[in-house]
């Protein structure tokens, strides 16, 4: 094996990982390579050091569970959208919610009603229209003429 | 008990006795692995409180699929990778806390001060080696190698497969070595 294949199991190696065929194969390349014992002395250090790390136990400071406690009592949960539209019809903001709804239904009442006003007023108003109209086209249409110019004829004639 | 669903559904509800449970079984081990991403003790542990609210605003999502451990692990690596990513020019600047000196002065009495110095010293390295490390390198090699976790534990933790892990842990031992020759190197001259 050369150095690059031999360096790159360092860490097994002083982890006790590899088989006892190449761990003696190791051993020999490093009896022979200053360069590559170099190289496993600083594996060894950092094994050693990582296996301390294992072995500490750090702990929070005292108060840590009574602190996380009462921030999370004064956090509000994340809403779905349900609970958030739940929560808006009966949550905290009752007063808002019911100020938007009447604003809401007032609208649509406002709506409606106006609405129903100029259908009112329009049937009215075409009701009067036409019947003026009517009055209008029967007056000037030409059977009245003519029945007026024929009136008119016979009450000449008739004076003669 | 605290991957049974029974339990989970309290801690929807928000039972205080159930959180209280919650936060006092895994606030160590979240500041631990927290601890492995942010040499820093305050931001580990403000990170860590974080963690909590997180799933505190997020626990009706939960639906099971994996276990709460792994859910909980999971949002602490995620969270501390974008933490360091966020805050690269801070810790840039600021000195390297060692958390695990102190933990040692306490445990090993009789170890003396020039040896716990030279442990620092290559705990530095090995921490400045890690963050050089890309991120889901160091998140392989930090759950395994500090944290402890199996190669199992890990797949599920960042949602990857096994051998996906394998390969990750073997590249970050071989980018780990060439950084610390590299660290070595510098120190000794």
């Amino acid at each position: 094996m050369n150095c690059k294949n031999i360096q790159s199991l360092s860490f097994k190696y002083h982890e006790k990982l590899l088989d006892d065929k190449l761990h003696s194969e190791v051993d020999k390349h490093l009896q022979e390579c200053q360069h590559c014992l170099g190289l496993f002395n600083s594996t060894a250090k950092t094994v050693a050091v990582l296996d301390q790390l294992k072995n500490v136990n750090p702990e929070v400071s005292f108060f840590f569970t009574e602190k996380t406690l009462a921030k999370i009592s004064s956090a509000q949960p994340e809403q779905t959208i349900s609970q958030w539209v739940v929560s808006v019809l009966f949550g905290k903001t009752k007063i808002i919610s019911a100020s938007i709804a009447a604003l809401f239904i007032g609208v649509i009442l406002g709506f409606l009603l106006n609405n129903n006003y100029n259908i009112t007023n329009n049937n009215y108003s075409d009701t009067n229209s036409q019947t003026l109209e009517d009055i209008y086209m029967a007056e000037t249409s030409d059977d009245y003429m003519i029945r007026f110019f024929d009136n008119q004829k016979y009450q000449e004639n008739g004076n003669q | 008990m605290y991957d049974d669903k029974d339990f989970v559904a309290l801690l929807q509800k928000g039972d205080e006795l159930s959180w209280r449970q919650f936060i006092d079984e895994y606030k160590n081990k979240l500041f631990r692995t927290a601890l492995s991403y942010i040499p820093f003790t305050q931001e580990a542990e403000d990170l860590v409180q974080e963690v909590f609210l997180e799933v505190h605003r997020s626990i009706h999502k939960f639906r099971a699929e994996s276990t709460l451990s792994t859910w909980l692990y999971r949002i602490t690596v995620n969270k501390s990778i974008n933490y360091l990513k966020q805050n690269k020019k801070y810790f840039a600047n600021k000195p390297i806390e060692d958390y695990f000196l102190l933990e040692n002065q306490q445990q090993i009495s009789g170890e003396d001060a020039s040896t716990r110095l030279l442990q620092k010293e290559q705990r530095k390295i090995i921490q400045q080696a890690i963050d050089k490390l890309p991120s889901r390198q160091s998140s392989v090699f930090v759950l395994h190698k500090i944290d402890g976790k199996s190669y199992k534990e890990i797949a599920e933790i960042l949602d990857i497969s096994l051998s996906s892990v394998e390969s990750l842990m073997f590249r970050a031992r071989i980018s780990l070595q060439k950084h610390l020759i590299e660290l070595y190197r510098q120190i000794n001259s």
